[in-house]
């Protein structure tokens, strides 16, 4: 087949394009403005300095809303691709498109998949450099200004790599398609999916039972440790507490993964398969539950990046309110998510 | 003291929201036709494939292939299956069809390749004009009744 050009293609592709030009506008900026930073040391100076950051941080601002909006407009690239091709019924049965071909469309999955664990990782950057942002901002002296163009260098770069490899992904042709069934149903799909073997290994083979109460467990113990040592306890208590939050994140982020997967999805669905991407096209609210979710986890780690990087040079009593304010908004989606998912799981 | 009012005023629009979507989406889906009960595609009239659980609960399917790949992930076999003659449309027990599996694909996503006709005439002919093999694909359930 040819390379593939709907409305959500032509939409991705100028959005690729500018996102490169401005990763590598900020990225070069980032660099020169980084070697010079040492030099400037009076305050007319660094003044002088902030107003050229203004460009900076202009351009670093779109880059950053570009990367966020990125994350759902790849997934819905994908979603539009599946009447192109018969075989395919869902973005599982996409992503497979190449796999096994000697072409160059053999390199499309592996593509999609870098895209996959790079596009939350930029969306995760993005956020932390913004939560900085915002604490450098209130400052007087702006004492973040060198931590933030180091993000910037980290997040211009990431963007510049994510945004060719989602060009490349685009531009190839996907000409060889070996797809016996484009399905996730399909028995090389069930045999192949990550967390299949997961829960019989963490709670044997009548998994089921305790997945669900892991997955309600450590959610509610999230709520209650955000609610009680996050948004309630006292700065000191918030920061002795912040590695605990982030270990409870990491944690309900694989039990949540896996409880999508293997319990969520085939209920949702009324169907015996393990595919959360038909959630996308069938179930759509339920993803706004698992977007939650995903922003509850992200939020108490730009919580604990705000706390690690600006504590020893803003001690400002803003430094603390924000760190308040972005674990409220982890409580927030920590309860949204739970509260969709239980009503969905119910109603279904 | 009314920024603090606003924001929890705010907090509780959004819960409110957050209780109101999923009903709200369940609620559109009402009146959607339902699909395949395996893979979730649109069932064609002609190859739909019905079966009966224990519970007297029917749930359709796209094609033969995706109801056998359903009954091979079920620990008990089912109650009673319904196939359709692919010449008149019509439903009749599985266990009086032929089935022809040929070159012909009849649903691309599940790759089903399995032809039902309630005359053996006309799966004859099939078989003869696409190079079929006559197939049992209700073995497992056969025998288990037997």
């Amino acid at each position: 087949m040819r390379v593939s050009l709907n409305s959500y293609a032509v939409l991705d592709f100028f959005s690729v394009l500018l996102r490169l030009l401005l990763a590598l506008a900020v990225l070069l900026l980032a660099v020169a403005f980084h070697r010079r930073l040492p030099f400037e040391s009076s305050p007319e100076r660094i003044k002088t300095q902030e107003e050229r950051f203004y460009l900076l941080f202009s351009l670093s601002w779109v880059l950053v809303i570009l990367n966020v909006v990125s994350w759902p407009l790849l997934y819905l690239v994908l979603q539009s691709f599946i009447p192109e091709w018969p075989q395919a019924m869902c973005i599982y049965g996409i992503m497979q498109i190449g796999a096994g071909s000697e072409g160059v469309s053999r390199f499309l999955p592996g593509l999609i998949t870098t895209l996959q664990f790079a596009k939350p990782a930029l969306v995760f950057i993005s956020g932390a450099w913004f939560v900085l942002y915002l604490v450098n901002r209130q400052s007087t002296m702006a004492p973040l200004t060198g931590r933030l163009v180091v993000i910037l260098m980290i997040l211009g770069l990431l963007s510049a790599g994510d945004a060719l490899i989602e060009g490349l992904y685009l531009a190839i042709p996907k000409r060889e398609v070996f797809l016996s069934t484009g399905c996730c149903t399909s028995t090389a799909a069930e045999d192949s999916r990550a967390t299949r073997f997961l829960p019989q290994a963490m709670f044997g083979s009548q998994y089921r039972p305790w997945l669900n109460r892991a997955y309600y467990g450590v959610n509610l113990a999230m709520v209650l440790g955000l609610a009680f040592f996050g948004v309630r306890a006292p700065h000191t208590g918030v920061r002795r507490a912040l590695p605990w939050l982030v270990a409870g994140a990491l944690i309900s982020l694989a039990v949540n993964c896996t409880f999508l997967t293997e319990i969520a999805a085939p209920v949702l669905l009324h169907r015996p398969h393990h595919c959360p991407y038909d959630l996308l096209g069938e179930v759509p609210e339920s993803v706004v539950g698992v977007v939650f979710f995903v922003l509850g986890c992200f939020a108490v780690g730009w919580a604990a990046c705000v706390a690690w990087i600006a504590t020893p040079c803003a001690r400002t009593p803003f430094l603390a309110a924000t760190i308040r304010n972005v674990l409220s908004l982890a409580l927030f989606c920590y309860v949204a998510s739970l509260v969709i998912m239980l009503m969905e799981l119910s109603l279904a | 003291m009314i920024n603090e009012r606003r924001r929890r005023l705010g907090i509780v629009t959004a819960m409110v929201m957050v209780i109101l979507l999923p009903l709200a989406g369940t609620w559109a889906r009402l009146g959607r036709e339902k699909g395949c009960a395996f893979d979730g595609e649109k069932i064609v009239p002609n190859y739909r494939v019905r079966i009966v659980d224990h519970g007297n609960q029917s749930h359709a399917f796209c094609s033969v292939a995706c109801a056998t790949r359903w009954l091979e992930g079920k620990e008990t076999e089912p109650r009673e299956i319904y196939v359709t003659d692919e010449v008149s449309g019509r439903e009749i027990s599985a266990s009086v069809a032929s089935y022809v599996h040929s070159q012909v694909v009849t649903m691309k996503v599940s790759g089903n390749m399995v032809h039902v006709y309630e005359n053996r005439a006309d799966a004859e002919n099939h078989a003869r004009l696409w190079k079929g093999r006559f197939v049992r694909p209700w073995q497992r359930s056969e025998e288990h009744k037997k």
